[in-house]
């Protein structure tokens, strides 16, 4: 059976899963529950949470299925990830929206992609170089002289292969 | 010479005329039931104060100062007519509220889920607030400190339920004594109390298989463990009293961990054992000079009930009556393996010529 239940706070046990600790019927009805979520999603529930309680065939081994959100901002066709503190402000987010955006915390500022950051940056390169040759030659008119060395710059370095865009 | 008291938790107040006296006693239960019938007369002070509705009265009957049954009386009835009828009482041993009730939500009972308490440590809990007795077998008594890694119970489980589901992980039979305690113990072979044959004291015996709950072959399956171990399932375990055609039955495992698979085959083995019984209609209660309770064994030969050979029974439930003229019991008997979980042995084996073995 299923029951809504409230959270009261959280510990990891020695096998690495969530217990959460929590009230299911009545004041003092309170259960220590392994949380089971999603693979590979890693999340702690502040304290005051309603949770999803399930009990399973064998009595003594209910877990925990989810909880009923309160922070939802996702719009249809939307997926956020959010962050908050203890006391349930947010702290951080990833929205996915539903007109093709990432949005990272926030939308004040732009990320900039290597590839075209690459190739302005050697544009700039080839005109310094350019401007450099003519600045030569003008000083060399002049009667002086001017060993010009290329400018030249690799960001190759910079470039994160991890992540990657469209 | 049978004696009723009734005491109001103010005084015992003794019984003098009653009649038709049932009680039934039953091993695998905390709750052993009585039925009786006394003389009420409404300008009696000691009868008003006794017959009092709701109060849930103490009660004791007793057999020539051997004490039968120590309950409360649940239910009164009434009734007034052309001739004087009898006020019927009935209850139950006092044990017997665990059967009706759940964990009381107090501080004191909750919370409901434990981790590492023994099964003595989690009754002592449960039956504080009822001011019960516990009772344990010594040969209960390692298995009843031994302590479970986690257990839990339904808030709409009755103790008794809640209990047993922990005990029978630990083959720990509950059952209650004439005093009104819980007792924690285990079946074992005890020598028989009494050896019938087609004779008196029997006046009735009956044999009844049920075939229709017996099956041949058993496993039992779990799930996954939350730990990370996989899914299980018990050996297939054999049904000697469904030899020849195949029956098979699942079982699924609703408590303990996944490594107790073969011991819920045996323990649903056990249970089908059940539908092998034996009934004797007995002109008497005393047997060997006892008041004949559950729990002990008994032997019996009558080839006029298939029983050709001296065959040992387990009492299992006892109802003792008395009225007007004598003292009878009836004795619902089972095989010995239905409380002691061993594998059974086919009491009928080469009886018949066709199958020798079976």
């Amino acid at each position: 059976m299923l029951s809504l239940t409230k959270v009261i706070s959280s510990t990891l046990n020695n096998l690495g899963n969530l217990v959460v600790k929590l009230t299911k019927s009545g004041k003092s009805d309170h259960r220590n529950v392994i949380e089971a979520s999603p693979y590979g999603l890693d999340s702690n529930p502040i304290k005051g949470m309603v949770a999803i309680y399930s009990d399973t065939e064998v009595r003594g081994n209910p877990v925990v299925i989810g909880y009923v959100n309160k922070n939802r901002l996702a719009q249809v066709g939307e997926s956020r990830l959010f962050s908050t503190d203890s006391d349930g402000e947010l702290q951080f987010y990833v929205l996915l929206t539903n007109d093709g955006k990432l949005e990272l915390g926030g939308t004040g500022r732009h990320l900039v992609a290597f590839e075209q950051t690459k190739i302005g940056l050697d544009n700039l390169v080839l005109l310094i170089n350019a401007e450099l040759v003519k600045a030569q030659a003008a000083i060399t008119v002049a009667g002086g002289s001017y060993a010009m060395l290329p400018v030249s710059v690799n960001i190759d370095a910079a470039k994160i292969n991890e992540i990657t865009t469209p | 010479m049978i004696t009723l008291k009734i005491n109001d938790r103010f005084k015992n107040r003794k019984i003098d005329f009653f009649n038709d006296v049932t009680i039934d006693l039953k091993y695998d239960s905390v709750a052993d039931t009585f039925t009786l019938r006394y003389l009420y007369d409404p300008n009696n002070f000691e009868h008003k104060e006794f017959s009092c509705v709701g109060h849930y009265h103490l009660c004791t009957i007793e057999d020539n100062g051997e004490v039968i049954i120590t309950g409360v009386i649940l239910s009164i009835e009434f009734e007034d007519d052309n001739v004087q009828t009898m006020v019927v009482i009935s209850g139950y041993s006092l044990p017997g509220v665990l059967e009706d009730c759940q964990m009381p939500v107090t501080d004191t009972d909750y919370p409901i889920q434990t981790e590492g308490l023994s099964l003595k440590q989690i009754a002592e809990k449960s039956l504080k607030s009822f001011g019960l007795k516990i009772v344990i077998d010594p040969q209960v008594l390692v298995d009843m400190n031994s302590p479970y890694v986690k257990t839990e119970a339904d808030n709409m489980q009755t103790i008794k339920s809640y209990l047993s589901e922990l005990a029978i992980q630990k083959n720990i039979i509950i059952t209650n004594d004439q005093y009104g305690n819980i007792v924690f113990t285990r079946a074992v072979n005890t020598r028989p109390i009494y050896n019938f044959e087609r004779a008196l004291p029997i006046t009735n015996a009956k044999l009844t298989f049920n075939g229709q709950g017996i099956h041949s072959h058993i496993w039992a399956i779990a799930q996954a463990s939350i730990e990370g171990l996989n899914a299980s399932q018990s050996a297939p375990l054999r049904n000697p009293y469904c030899p020849i055609v195949f029956r098979p039955h699942v079982i699924r495992q609703t408590s303990g961990d996944s490594n107790n698979t073969d011991q819920v085959a045996r323990t649903s083995r056990a249970k089908e054992l059940r539908n092998l019984q034996l009934n004797l209609d007995l002109d008497r209660w005393v047997l060997a000079g006892k008041i004949v309770r559950p729990g002990k064994t008994i032997t019996i030969i009558n080839p006029w009930i298939y029983l050709f050979n001296k065959t040992e029974f387990f009492i299992e439930e006892v109802q003792l009556k008395v009225d007007a003229k004598q003292k009878t019991a009836k004795l619902k008997c089972v095989l010995p393996e239905v409380y002691t979980f061993e594998n059974p042995k086919y009491i009928f084996s080469g009886i018949n010529l066709h199958y020798p073995n079976a």
